[in-house]
């Protein structure tokens, strides 16, 4: 009798950009537009399909940034199809889509409760005439919001199960902005039966029981820091007691990255065997998204060096994609193999190789000389539209993490460089 | 470290191939061109450092031998060593005093670390580095120099150089506009303001949000003030339409009450009466036409021509009609069996004539049996015709038989006469001749056995006999019957065989042919005897015969006769019975009866005739009196006579028809002539009736009455009309408001009033038709907005060219670094060690121009050359002689030799043929200044010049001897 299931999904973000797709083809650019809703069209067939007894969403169903009305309109859509199978959907508002954001012009149908952002709110869900949850919730009022506000979250004595939806960051977690930051105490002191994150991507059940805390993590990944199948959590309620709690994957197109050992190819043709080789072993349900990583000891080193050539090569490949059905796109291949030139042997030498080999060794066991390095020369740019451009994109920062890369792809641009002019001649 | 000898096993052209005798200082390997002085140098190359990677630059054996060999070295202890390597490059065997080690890093540090490249850069210089080096141009000349200052001889490190700088430069370049990060940036910005171009449409979606909002309000009150205004305009235009019912209805009222109070009579009475009035002349009319007939009638009847004597005869007009043919056929008939009667009469008497035998009419008529008399007539013919036949055949008979008895006679009488010719006469000397013959037989064969022709055959009886009687005695066993038959015909046999033995025995003895030829006579005559003997007997027998015969045919003659004249009396008293003469012959009744026949015939026709010729007068007869009947004045009458009767009867007839026809029609006119008259007389009562209902004095008061009824009644109805055609255009309930408004209105005040309503509402309904389509406009406007997958591409393409740009950045930047390390490492390079190469280079470029130059100027990190002569003048590399240049590169590398052996192990330097362009004093100078060069390291010249070999022998150089 007082059986239930529902749906707790968070950080939709529906259309929301794919990030990090650099060669992207017209044809990838088209497909990426006509998925850019799938996977929440998704949750609403699961929610359908599994005949729920009501939807969670915690807060982030959409970018407030540029195109948020569409993304807007396209919900709201998603959600008038949860009316019609009367299937209640309750919302709260996150960073990115907080109430201020919402069109006024957009009117949600009336199986969507959506919480305010004043104080914590509570609706209840009736089952047959009988109240079988409480749902409490608060929404993010402005973008930004630093206060704790798990804390103004207290149960109904009489709620036969209680759910706490909020949107913001656990203590303890230094990669996100710390939204919204509350702590597991005082989750627990609020004495809610589940709590329905949201914010953090990663899925996570940061406490099993009593209460059960959960991140569903965002239900498509959007950038390479997104890697892996995303989904939703589909709980089962029994008396007040939790019987089953499961992930349902929703996204269809995968970030993923994979490590493709190239040792002893010696040409373009053992590459893309080894290449096909790793593509048949994905998958098959979903597309993805690749970024290769190669590594080993190769006669190709120097040209996988090559951005242009390796540029042009992945751009023949991805065109042979067929991007209506499921594809692989492989974005770019990361050249962490190495050449087949005895390295050490070369640094011994007194001659100029040698020495150079040395001078780049040194920068790279020196972490801040290497960071001043990269400084002064971006300083080169800092001025111009494109160092504006980078900070902008914040890839100034991102840079900052990839200062080893740079090194490395330096070296070998001037070892290689100079092996190959000389071999030349 | 020096090379002490070196073995092939297969390397290029060579197989198996050793040569030993290197020493320390200048080691002169002699040959002619193509003899393998290159690929003996890179035997020495391969196999110190390495196989090159290309299979085809690895030179395999041409004659056979695994690819590869061995060198032996000396290090600077003078402890040998030794490498093997393989061609295919994995296998390398490395000996140290005479034990395979493991430990090749051992073995590159004998070798100074030096790799293949450093070794071709540095140790290995030759003819064709030093030749190319003529064809540069002087910042070429001056890169080269440069790098082989950095002892990188194979690189030209400023193109290389020059390479990663534009590489960096396309990606980035201060103050550059195509640049690839820039031209990103450029796209990214592009992007940005398609988006916030895109974005700005949310403030676009509320505006419009509220713009249809207000429209819908709008639109609401719009909408009322439509309906009304609509609502009135077709008050105005019924009221409008209507207004031609409403003036009818007006006059129409008007008119009704000028007419006031009427009594309405029933307008049948009007109908009734006009149609009276019609009904009473046109009865007149027709009493008159009546009148006309019924005279006419009268006349017509008048003038019918009638003979009423012979109407009394009617009736047998019929009669004479059907009955004047038959009376022709009755008198036509009657002539006919007149003729017929003579002519039959006259035919009865010619037959009675002809009958003959004095028969009369009466005879022949009452003559009766024909048929019997007939068949017994027959019968007579038949009997007599065959009587006569038998008798002709008897009596013909009887005259030949009498005819062969005279034959007989005549022959039996020939025989007679034949007998007494013979010897034998009689019968009893028939008998005597016969003994005689018995006689004379026996004689014969008495004579014949005597004279011993005894013959078997009478032998042969009497063995016969025995052998019956043997038999028979046998047969005594068997059967005693049988055996005594048997025997005692054996033993009569057995007598009679012995008794006619001895009779012939006892005979006298004659000649036997004389006795024969008696014999022989005495049967002749017997014979003929005979023979004429039973020729009698016979011609008596016939004679007998014949006799016999004779009688009886006469016989038979007679009883035929007998039997004609029997007939005869029949066929007479057949005759008599019927009265008939009997000079009738039986042959001729036949004729006479059909004559009979004829007689009986023609006197039945006389009968008929007679009968017809009574009959057809019986007729005319009758006919006749009824003509007379008719015109009893006439006695004869033809048949002319006879069908004018007819005629003039037949027209009578007709004419009383005619009359009884007119009288008919007259009486049924006279009839009509009443009844018409009645009616006239009804019908004026009635419309005197009519005149008097509706009050009014003649008939002109009676149909004004009527004509104001009229009146009345389309008045009323015109009136009801239009109240319905208002009523009908303005609605069923809004007559009397209709009425009551249209008679506020002239026409034209009503026009001008609906006009105004129209326009107004035109207005109104356009706004209203403007607002609406703007209100879809915006709300399309809205759908695209809300549904802008162009946005989303957008985003998703920024983000892509925002990595672009990043990738573009770190590719920008490593290029960059690589610069900015590459830049440090040369300007130490050149800080710590050029300086140092440079010195010495001067040293050896003085000595091999034997001081023609001065001094040597170089800046590495400007890539400038200068050259100071003798007389202190500064030359750019180009203005050198090209021997002078390749003299200054050789002095560079002499140089830089010198420099990198400070650090390092000194290995073998090899020269290939270097002095092809020197002139022979600085040659002399040259080989002096390796000399000098060679005296602390081991120098290898490959040389295909005698006089090159030569001069550096008369400087003491060791010359190997390698070839065979």
């Amino acid at each position: 009798m007082s059986q239930f299931k529902f749906i707790h999904a968070a950080d939709l973000h529906i259309e929301s950009p794919y990030k990090g797709v650099s060669r992207l083809n017209d044809a990838l650019g088209k497909s990426l537009v006509e998925h850019g809703i799938q996977a929440y069209e998704k949750l609403i067939e699961t929610a359908l399909d599994e005949a729920v007894d009501f939807l969670l969403i915690a807060g982030d169903s959409f970018d407030s940034e540029s195109g948020s009305l569409s993304a807007q309109y396209r919900f709201v859509r998603g959600l008038e199809r949860l009316r019609k199978a009367n299937i209640p959907v309750y919302i709260i508002c996150g960073n990115h889509d907080p109430l201020n954001s919402w069109s006024s012009h957009l009117e949600l149908p009336d199986n969507v409760f959506r919480f305010d952002a004043e104080k914590v709110q509570q609706f209840s869900v009736n089952k047959n005439g009988k109240t079988i949850a409480e749902i409490y919730g608060v929404s993010f009022g402005e973008k930004e919001e630093f206060d704790n506000r798990a804390q103004e979250f207290k149960r109904n004595d009489n709620a036969p199960f209680a759910i706490g939806m909020l949107h913001g960051t656990i203590a303890g977690n230094e990669v996100h902005t710390p939204y919204c930051p509350f702590d597991m105490d005082t989750l627990r002191a609020s004495k809610m039966d589940y709590w329905a994150l949201g914010h953090i991507h990663k899925r996570e059940v940061l406490h099993e029981q009593h209460p059960m805390v959960v991140y569903p993590g965002n239900i498509q990944g959007r950038h390479f820091n997104e890697t892996g199948v995303k989904g939703c959590s589909l709980v089962q309620v029994d008396h007040g007691k939790i019987t089953n709690h499961s992930f349902i994957p929703l996204s269809d197109i995968v970030y993923k990255y994979k490590t493709l050992d190239v040792s002893g190819a010696e040409s373009f043709a053992d590459f893309m065997l080894k290449l096909e080789t790793l593509q048949s072993n994905l998958d098959t349900d979903r597309s993805y998204l690749l970024r290769l990583k190669l590594t080993g000891k190769t006669n190709l080193h120097s040209s996988f060096s090559n951005l242009s050539e390796m540029q042009s090569l992945l751009d023949e490949l991805n065109n042979e994609n067929n991007y209506r059905q499921r594809f692989v796109f492989i974005d770019k291949c990361i050249n962490d193999t190495l050449p087949e030139i005895d390295l050490e042997a070369r640094k011994a030498s007194s001659d100029f190789i040698g020495d150079l080999i040395q001078r780049f060794e040194s920068y790279e066991e020196d972490p801040s000389r290497l960071q001043q390095l990269k400084d002064e020369l971006l300083d080169e740019l800092a001025s111009s539209k494109v160092g504006r451009a980078l900070s902008n994109a914040n890839i100034t920062e991102e840079l900052d993490a990839e200062v080893d890369e740079l090194i490395a792809s330096a070296k070998w641009k001037a070892i290689d460089g100079l092996l190959k002019n000389q071999r030349e001649s | 470290m020096k090379i002490d000898r070196l073995h092939i096993d297969g390397f290029g052209v060579f197989h198996d191939k050793h040569i030993d005798g290197f020493t320390e200082g200048i080691n002169i390997l002699y040959g002619p061109n193509e003899a393998g002085k290159s690929t003996l140098l890179d035997f020495i190359r391969f196999t110190l450092f390495e196989y090159p990677r290309f299979h085809d630059e690895r030179r395999p054996p041409l004659n056979g031998g695994n690819h590869g060999g061995k060198l032996f070295l000396k290090d600077n202890t003078a402890n040998p060593f030794s490498i093997y390597r393989n061609g295919d490059g994995k296998e390398v065997r490395f000996e140290y005093n005479g034990e395979v080690s493991e430990n090749l890093q051992h073995y590159r540090q004998l070798i100074g670390n030096a790799s293949i490249d450093l070794y071709k850069n540095v140790y290995a210089i030759t003819l064709d580095e030093l030749m190319r080096v003529d064809q540069l141009n002087e910042s070429g000349m001056e890169d080269r120099i440069f790098s082989m200052g950095m002892g990188l001889a194979g690189v030209d490190f400023g193109q290389f150089e020059n390479e990663l700088v534009q590489h960096a430069d396309s990606y980035f370049k201060t103050r550059g506009r195509t640049q690839i990060l820039v031209e990103c940036v450029n796209e990214i910005h592009k992007k940005e303001e398609a988006i916030r171009v895109l974005s700005n449409k949310l403030d676009d979606y509320n505006r419009l949000s509220e713009q249809k909002e207000q429209l819908q309000a709008e639109l609401g009150k719009l909408s009322q003030l439509r309906e009304n205004l609509s609502r009135k305009k077709n008050k105005f235009a019924d009221y409008s339409r209507a207004y031609e019912a409403f003036v009818d209805y007006k006059t129409a009222r008007e008119q009704l009450i000028k007419l006031g109070e009427l009594k309405q009579q029933p307008l049948d009475i009007k109908e009734a009466y006009t149609h009276h009035k019609s009904s009473i002349s046109e009865d007149q009319q027709l009493l008159r036409k009546l009148n006309r007939s019924v005279e006419q009638l009268e006349n017509e009847r008048e003038a019918i021509h009638w003979d009423a004597r012979l109407a009394n005869h009617s009736h047998l007009l019929d009669y004479l009609k059907s009955n004047s043919k038959l009376y022709e056929e009755a008198a036509l008939n009657r002539s006919k069996a007149i003729e017929k009667r003579s002519s039959a009469k006259k035919e009865a008497a010619t037959i009675l004539h002809q009958l003959g035998h004095g028969l009369t009419a009466k005879d022949v008529l009452e003559l009766s049996g024909t048929f019997e008399l007939q068949s017994a007539a027959g019968i007579v013919v038949e009997e007599t015709s065959r009587l006569q036949r038998q008798l002709e055949t008897g009596r013909e008979a009887a005259r030949r038989l009498e005819q062969r008895l005279q034959q007989a006679r005549a022959a039996r009488d020939q025989i007679v006469q034949k007998q007494n010719d013979l010897s034998i006469e009689n019968p009893e000397e028939r008998k005597e001749a016969d003994q005689k013959r018995v006689e004379w037989d026996t004689k014969f064969q008495q004579a014949l056995q005597s004279s011993g022709s005894r013959s078997k055959t009478n032998q042969l009886p009497f063995i016969l006999a025995l052998i019956f009687l043997v038999v028979g005695g046998i047969l005594f066993a068997i059967h005693f019957l049988a055996a005594l038959i048997v025997t005692g015909l054996a033993v009569i046999s057995l007598i009679v065989v012995l008794l006619s033995k001895s009779s012939t025995a006892n005979k006298v003895k004659e000649d036997p042919v004389a006795i024969n030829k008696k014999l022989e006579s005495l049967k002749t005559a017997i014979e003929k005897y005979d023979q004429l003997q039973e020729a009698y007997d016979q011609s008596v027998k016939q004679l007998n015969q014949y006799g016999h015969e004779l009688e009886d045919v006469n016989e038979q003659v007679k009883a035929l006769e007998k039997d004609q004249s029997a007939h005869d009396d029949q066929w007479k008293c057949e005759l008599s019975e019927r009265g008939l003469p009997s000079t009738l012959v039986p042959q001729r009744i036949s004729d006479f009866l059909t004559n009979v026949d004829a007689y009986k015939r023609q006197h039945k026709v006389i009968q008929e005739a007679d009968q017809a010729v009574r009959s057809n007068e019986e007729h005319m007869h009758s006919f006749e009196e009824n003509l007379k009947e008719i015109e009893p004045e006439k006695q004869l009458f033809d048949t002319a006579a006879i069908y004018d009767l007819i005629a003039r009867l037949e027209a009578n007839e007709k004419a009383a028809q005619q009359r009884e026809q007119l009288s008919q029609q007259l009486k049924k006119e006279n009839e009509e002539l009443e009844t018409v008259n009645q009616r006239l007389a009804a019908v004026k009562r009635a419309q005197e009736k009519y005149l008097h209902q509706v009050g009014a004095s003649d008939e002109t008061a009676f149909y004004t009455h009527f004509e104001q009824q009229k009146r009345y009644v389309e008045a009323d109805k015109a009136q009801a009309n239009a109240a319905a055609t208002i009523k009908t255009i303005c609605g069923a309930d809004e007559l009397e408001n209709t009425l009551e408004a249209l008679d506020d209105f002239t026409p034209s005040e009503l026009a001008s009033r609906k006009e105004a309503t129209e326009s107004e509402y035109e207005t109104v309904k356009e706004q209203y038709d403007e607002m609406n389509r703007e209100l879809a406009s915006i709300s399309a406007d809205i759908r695209h907005i809300l549904e802008p997958d162009e946005m989303y591409a957008l985003q998703n393409e920024k983000e892509s060219l925002q990595q672009q740009l990043k990738d573009a950045t770190q590719e920008w930047l490593s290029t960059k670094m690589a610069l900015k390390v590459l830049n440090e490492s040369k300007q130490r390079y050149e800080e710590e060690r050029q300086p140092e190469v440079i010195t010495q280079t001067r040293e050896y470029f003085k000595a091999i121009t034997e001081n023609a130059y001065e001094d040597l100027r170089i800046s590495l990190s400007e890539k400038h050359v200068s050259i100071i002569d003798a007389q202190e003048n500064a030359k750019t590399v180009e203005a050198l002689s090209r021997g002078t240049r390749e003299q200054l590169l050789l002095a560079l590398r002499l140089g830089l030799i010198e420099e990198y052996e400070k650090n390092a192990e000194p290995l073998p330097v090899a020269l290939d043929d270097i002095m092809v362009n020197f002139d022979l004093h600085r040659a002399e100078n040259l080989a002096d200044v390796l000399t000098d060069f060679a005296r602390h390291r081991q120098v290898i010249l490959f040389t295909c010049h005698e006089h090159t070999r030569d001069l550096f022998k008369a400087k003491g150089a060791n010359i190997v001897e390698w070839r065979d």
